[in-house]
């Protein structure tokens, strides 16, 4: 299985750019709200979670698209 | 027949029964289930994936209806059926309350929150699913539109045409309140699929192509979102592979020479265990 680590200090706007979203061949990954979804609050603190992994080639193409390099690829043995 | 309609339908489509959509099944058990839903649903399907990859081994190649504990345990509670546009139009013709949202799944894969792909239906007059449920949250509501039996059929149709798969949804069974429109890659349930799950029957129905008015035009193969069309460039025809036919009839719906028509797959001695 592969691992994908997503930096959020770099990813500052998951939910404005969707860039990794939308070019993952095999739609890998997710995006919510860390802080929750609440009655009457706008959710926020939006973070990528890679949520299919075992989809995962190790392609990389999220990793070239990202314009912040905030995504990380690596094979696992 | 699906087990849904050996046992919510009495033998019949379970979900042409208007017994299903009752107002007296939405108690506010029901209510609590449906708002915990969707106020939790990023979090649920995390879970959920994380579980199914420790659950499920390499031999992912034919996903069945029920094959593991999720996916069996989600017939109580959130379970669906392929349907086609003529049976969508069926339900239309006993609602009297069309809510259309945007579809969660294709927020939490897609991060789009302006795709209205998802249609609450109740035969009852309420402002449950407007107010009750989809009000309450600032990124769904800007979603919400209220629409009129005649307006919905005209939507259902375009989508049918745009290749989305239509299906019916329960919110623990048997009480049906959704039909949504699905492309495989944007939603959870298809994607489900890949690890061996699947949240939803077949339909009730396979499709079948005319070979005598086929004329190779491959529209067909084009739209069919489970690759189960092929062309045979020896015979210039194109063939529906049987078990892999979900009987969604988006195929039929671009056929410009009506070569298409829908089989009752029941009638069908192999593929009426095919689920």
């Amino acid at each position: 299985m592969m691992q994908i680590e997503w930096d959020d200090k770099k990813c500052t706007s998951p939910r404005d750019c969707r860039k990794c979203l939308d070019a993952c061949p095999e739609g890998v990954f997710m995006i919510y709200p860390r802080d929750g979804r609440k009655p009457g609050k706008v959710a926020g603190d939006w973070a990528i979670m890679p949520v299919f992994l075992t989809q995962c080639t190790a392609c990389k193409i999220c990793e070239e698209i990202c314009p912040q390099n905030a995504l990380t690829v690596s094979v696992e043995s | 027949m699906c087990e849904f309609c050996i046992e919510h339908g009495q033998g019949t489509k379970w979900y042409l029964q208007t017994k299903n959509y009752a107002e007296e099944l939405l108690n506010e058990e029901r209510k609590r289930y449906i708002t915990d839903f969707y106020e939790r649903f990023e979090e649920m399907a995390a879970d959920g994936l994380a579980a199914m990859d420790k659950l499920v081994p390499a031999d992912l190649a034919v996903p069945k209806v029920g094959r593991s504990p999720i996916a069996e345990g989600m017939k109580q509670q959130h379970f669906g059926q392929v349907i086609p546009l003529e049976d969508v139009e069926k339900i239309l013709d006993f609602t009297t309350s069309i809510t259309r949202v945007h579809c969660v799944c294709r927020s939490l894969l897609h991060g789009v929150y302006d795709d209205r792909y998802c249609f609450n239906v109740a035969t009852f007059k309420s402002d449950f699913w407007p107010k009750g449920v989809w009000e309450q949250w600032p990124d769904y509501s800007k979603g919400i539109e209220i629409l009129t039996v005649e307006e919905a059929k005209k939507e259902f149709q375009k989508l049918d045409r745009n290749g989305l798969v239509h299906s019916v949804w329960h919110y623990n069974a048997p009480f049906i309140a959704a039909i949504c429109n699905c492309a495989p890659t944007d939603c959870l349930g298809f994607r489900m699929m890949e690890r061996g799950q699947r949240p939803f029957f077949k339909a009730e129905y396979v499709a079948a192509i005319d070979i005598e008015q086929c004329n190779g035009c491959r529209d067909c193969v084009k739209i069919c979102p489970f690759g189960a069309i092929a062309y045979s460039p020896a015979s210039q025809k194109c063939t529906i592979h049987q078990l892999q036919c979900f009987g969604c009839g988006l195929c039929r719906g671009v056929c410009a020479l009506d070569a298409i028509t829908l089989l009752d797959r029941n009638a069908i001695p192999v593929l009426a265990k095919e689920w």
